[in-house]
């Protein structure tokens, strides 16, 4: 026999018993770094320092004793919160650790495994068999039954994709299609809350309005209803007839809402442009995807978001046009909202590399005008006013309170000075109060009062400007009730005579009644000026010469919008909190509402 | 129920757990805020830090040198130890150390993001890796498969007791991959998402972080791949799809025999893919009703494109879904007229479009040339009986 020897390798036997034996050592071994790693990771769930069921005891009972004035154990609480959270998190990084190390320990006992039962197969191997069939190609009748199972086969995957296909849409046909055919009630345009702090810029509606003076969230205490909202934003809601609409976002989708105002149901939803996260879109949290508030007219309904895409859809839900502006760059992401004109959607784009006012036709989309001012970054929305030269819109911005033409964006007058740096916080509107435009600079903790007269010399065009003791709350954009302009401060209300700019009143609470000044405007209405704070708290005062507070209601959770007054009778509010929307209506049932 | 049957409920089982566990969300992540009140040093975070741009271009170099002596393995060594040690290097190289990316797979997403976007630029790296592997393909046939793609590389390493998967399952589950190619497409060139490295299988594996239902769904495939050759590769890969067409062209590929095969049929059972062709008789015409078949698959090609695309386009998602739809009804439509007529081969011979040029079965034809470093091949075979009675 001079054939060479196969490589059978009877006389590799006892290497292949060791491959065996390896092989299940180390399977032995993985099996059981398996089962400790799934204990490990298991427990994890149980203690995770986001989710740790004392933690959140605590913090309840911290934000009662806040509640309750009791500082120092409060104190005494946040340090118990302080410690349990870092022993919590030291347990998490352990856990961490051990399971890296179980990972690189399944590693390496896998391959150990898979490797020793490869060579205890490989020296195990007989010699390749000749089959006992003869050899020679196949009749091709056999070939031709096998296609035809496989031609079935690959038309019954195509069946069953189209089946999914039609049951997904079947089962996901638009709401808007039921909600198109409801009949659409006549509105009168001048008393809907149409856009970012009341249809005027001004925090109110036109004419009569009785907003509920008391509720409460937590306990439903005049809560008509309450819905949950799938995406978070910072933006308000804006209200046309029985629709509510609210848009929402995040690093995965950009939408704006629908919803009833008579029972908050979900009318209709749709998407906006790209996923935001690809974007590079600057956010400090996860709302402020969707910070600008929406705006709304009689024939469609507009959006913008922190990206720099904006949409416009008919009040059915119906797409009319969307446009990528591009990614507006700045500290804290993109706020400004969106306001309307003659035709025209007006955005103010500041940032470190543009500072464009830029006009959108509304009907298609296009650019009207576009016009750069000399200014820095900004998060504050334009002021539509007409004089009686004819409708400027105003903004302002670090750098200055400029003016255009609604017509053709030419830039009418400046002033300048407005404070801040580029990450300062220029966000408060200018308000319109008897001919005068009041704007606030931040920086200075300055109120001025602006003739937007633009044949008036520039010189003369700050009626009155006035540094104020108490510190305002940068971010708010002050209301009035024609005489008076009502501010919040810091820490307090401050009341201000328009004409003048001398402080009436000005009021810090103490003791029980801590105010703190969050990120939202305060809106007036039936009288009364009602003031959101950090807390999740809408303080009710009345407006007048004197400081007078008539309730401050909790709603439960802490919220950043801007509220909303609407109703025929402009006797309810809406409050959007990052995952909620809130209807307020004095004698509501209860918090009953509901998702459909 | 036979033995066959048994591998197919098991088969059918794995695939259902894996795409629940594929379809299942998150039950957590390991991300939370840091603590601002101790000196607590942060770990290092689950997915890859930047590279310079001088290791992307050490990728490239080392992507382009592993493809050229994968592809010379496949030609001119054909060897199966070294595309074992080369599957081994790929591994530890594009996966745990790289941490499996950037891969040629996930850069189709940049690559059809470019393309819908003039304001993305993408990475010049990003690009040559999208490009070498359809350039060596489109010459040398599917070498980066055999032994440069970490992803098929782990699968291939845990590929221990190999199940043929009948040709009818087969050729059902090839569809996927075109669904998943249309859906990752359309999703980067709209921004939406990148799905191809959210739902990467492997990589958490690579980077020793994932969330639990990627881990089980990874641990799913391997398990899989211990039967089922490169479960991932066959039934789910994007990119394995243009591989496909491209290798079918492709100006040369690796031949079982080098020489005339003798039809020794040794060769038949060494293919854990499925990827052998096997002699088929040559019919002296097609038969009448291949042809009315053939004829009426080409006929009503538009009208399954067309189906398919308006249910993509009744999904919602617009023009992209519109042209997923009709390019996943193309891939069927395509599929059913090549299943329409059967064709003649006299032959054992890779299927050019299948055939990962894993080289396992070069080993077992007898009519290899004679190598320097015979470790690759098996000699003539002599049969136990044979030996036995010398």
């Amino acid at each position: 026999m001079t054939t060479a020897v196969p490589r059978s390798y009877p006389q590799w036997a006892p290497w292949r018993v060791v491959a065996i034996g390896v092989a299940i050592a180390a399977g032995l071994i993985a099996v059981i770094t398996l089962l400790v790693m799934s204990y490990s990771y298991y427990q994890r769930t149980v203690y995770t320092p986001l989710d740790h069921a004392r933690i959140a005891e605590l913090r309840q009972t911290h934000l009662d004793k806040l509640d309750a004035g009791e500082m120092d154990a409060a104190d005494e609480i946040s340090e118990t919160i302080r410690q349990i959270d870092l022993d919590v998190r030291t347990a998490f990084f352990a856990h961490q650790q051990r399971m890296h190390i179980g990972a690189w320990l399944m590693l390496i006992s896998v391959a150990v495994c898979v490797g020793a039962i490869k060579l205890a197969r490989k020296l195990g191997q007989q010699a390749p068999m000749p089959p006992e069939i003869p050899p020679g190609a196949r009749p091709i009748e056999r070939i031709a039954r096998e296609m035809a199972t496989a031609r079935w086969s690959v038309a019954a995957v195509g069946l069953l994709l189209a089946g999914l296909c039609g049951g997904w849409i079947t089962a996901n046909l638009p709401p808007s299609t039921g909600a198109s055919s409801e009949p659409t009630a006549p509105v009168d345009p001048a008393r809907q809350w149409t856009r970012y702090h009341g249809p005027t810029g001004d925090g109110a509606i036109s004419g009569e309005s009785n907003p509920p003076i008391q509720w409460d969230g937590k306990a439903g205490a005049n809560i008509a209803w309450v819905v949950p909202l799938e995406l978070p934003g910072h933006s308000s809601p804006v209200v046309w007839g029985d629709r509510v609409f609210v848009s929402g976002g995040s690093k995965q989708a950009q939408k704006l809402m629908c919803l009833s105002l008579s029972d908050g149901h979900l009318l209709w939803e749709q998407t906006v442009g790209k996923a935001p996260g690809t974007r590079n879109v600057t956010a400090y949290d996860e709302s402020v995807f969707a910070a600008p508030t929406p705006t709304v007219d009689t024939d469609r309904v507009y959006v913008l978001y922190a990206s720099g895409d904006a949409a416009a859809f008919t009040h059915d839900g119906k797409p009319v046009w969307s446009i990528e502006l591009g990614v507006p760059v700045n500290s804290y992401g993109h706020a400004s909202s969106p306001v309307l004109t003659d035709g025209l959607l007006v955005l103010q784009f500041d940032g470190e590399k543009a500072h464009d006012l830029i006009a959108l036709d509304t009907a298609t989309g296009k650019e009207a005008w576009r016009t750069d001012r000399p200014v820095k970054a900004s998060w504050s929305t334009p002021t539509v006013i007409d004089t009686p030269t004819g409708r400027q819109i105003v903004t302002i911005s670090i750098d200055g309170v400029v003016s255009v033409d609604a017509a053709d964006g030419k830039v009418l007058w400046r002033v300048p000075g407005i404070g801040g740096d580029a990450d300062g916080a220029v966000a408060a509107a200018p308000i319109y109060v008897g001919g005068q435009l009041i704007a606030m600079d931040p920086y200075m903790n300055e109120l001025m009062a602006i003739n937007p007269d633009p044949a008036v010399d520039d010189a003369q065009r700050v009626v009155w400007k006035h540094e104020y003791e108490p510190e305002f709350a940068s971010l708010a954009t002050p209301v009035t009730d024609g005489q008076r302009v009502y501010l919040i401060g810091a820490y307090g209300f401050v009341c201000i005579e328009a004409a003048t700019g001398k402080q009436v009143w000005m009021h810090e609470p103490e003791g029980d009644e801590v105010y703190s000044a969050g990120m939202n405007s305060a809106v007036l209405g039936g009288g009364r000026w009602y003031v959101p704070d950090g807390q999740g708290k809408i303080w009710v005062l009345a407006t007048g010469d004197k400081y007078q507070l008539l309730a401050a209601n909790p709603l439960g959770e802490a919220f950043t919008s801007t509220p909303a007054i609407t109703g025929a009778a402009g006797d309810r509010l809406l409050i959007r909190t990052p995952k909620k929307l809130y209807c307020i209506a004095t004698d509501a049932a209860g918090a009953a509402g509901g998702q459909p | 129920m036979n033995r066959r049957a048994w591998m197919m409920c098991v088969f059918t089982g794995a695939m259902m757990l894996t795409l629940w566990c594929c379809a299942s969300i998150a039950s957590a992540e390991e991300r939370f805020p840091p603590p601002d009140f101790t000196s607590h040093q942060l770990p290092s975070p689950g997915n890859p830090n930047p590279v310079g741009a001088v290791w992307s271009y050490v990728d490239v170099a080392v992507l382009i040198a592993a493809l050229s002596i994968a592809s010379w393995i496949v030609l001119k060594r054909r060897s199966r130890n070294m595309m074992f040690a080369m599957t081994v290097f790929s591994v530890a190289y594009f996966g745990f150390y790289r941490e499996g990316c950037v891969c040629p797979i996930g850069a189709i997403q940049n690559v059809s993001m470019a393309l819908a976007d003039v304001s993305y630029a993408i990475p010049i790296t990003i690009l040559l890796f999208f490009l070498a592997p359809l350039v060596f393909t489109l010459l040398f046939g599917r070498a980066f498969c055999a032994g440069v793609c970490p992803l098929g590389a782990i699968q291939d390493l845990v590929l221990i007791r190999p199940i043929k998967v009948p040709g009818a399952v087969e050729q059902a589950l090839g569809v996927l991959p075109y669904l998943y190619l249309g859906a990752a497409v359309a999703l980067a060139a709209s921004g939406s998402a990148f799905i191809i490295c959210e739902y990467d299988p492997f990589v958490g594996f690579f980077r020793f972080s994932a969330e639990l239902s990627m881990i089980i769904f990874g641990g799913s495939l391997l398990v899989i791949g211990m039967f089922i050759g490169r479960p991932y590769c066959r039934f789910l890969c994007p990119y394995g799809v243009i591989l496909r067409q491209l290798s079918r062209v492709s100006s040369q590929h690796m031949n079982i025999a080098p020489g005339k095969c003798i039809q020794c049929r040794l060769c038949e059972s060494t293919c854990p893919f499925g990827a052998i062709d096997e002699p088929v008789e040559a019919p002296a015409m097609p038969t009448a009703g291949s042809r009315r078949r053939a004829v009426a698959l080409v006929v009503m090609l538009p009208v399954i494109v067309g189906g398919a695309a308006l249910l993509g386009a009744g999904l919602g998602f617009g023009l992209g879904g519109t042209l997923v739809g009709g390019f996943v009804g193309l891939a069927i439509g395509g599929r059913l007229i090549r299943l329409a007529m059967p064709r003649s081969h006299d032959e054992y011979n890779a299927n050019r479009a299948a055939c990962y040029s894993c080289l396992r079965c070069v080993p077992a034809c007898p009519k290899q040339p004679a190598l320097e470093d015979d470790d690759a091949v098996v000699p003539l075979p002599v049969y136990p009986s044979t030996e036995a009675k010398s």
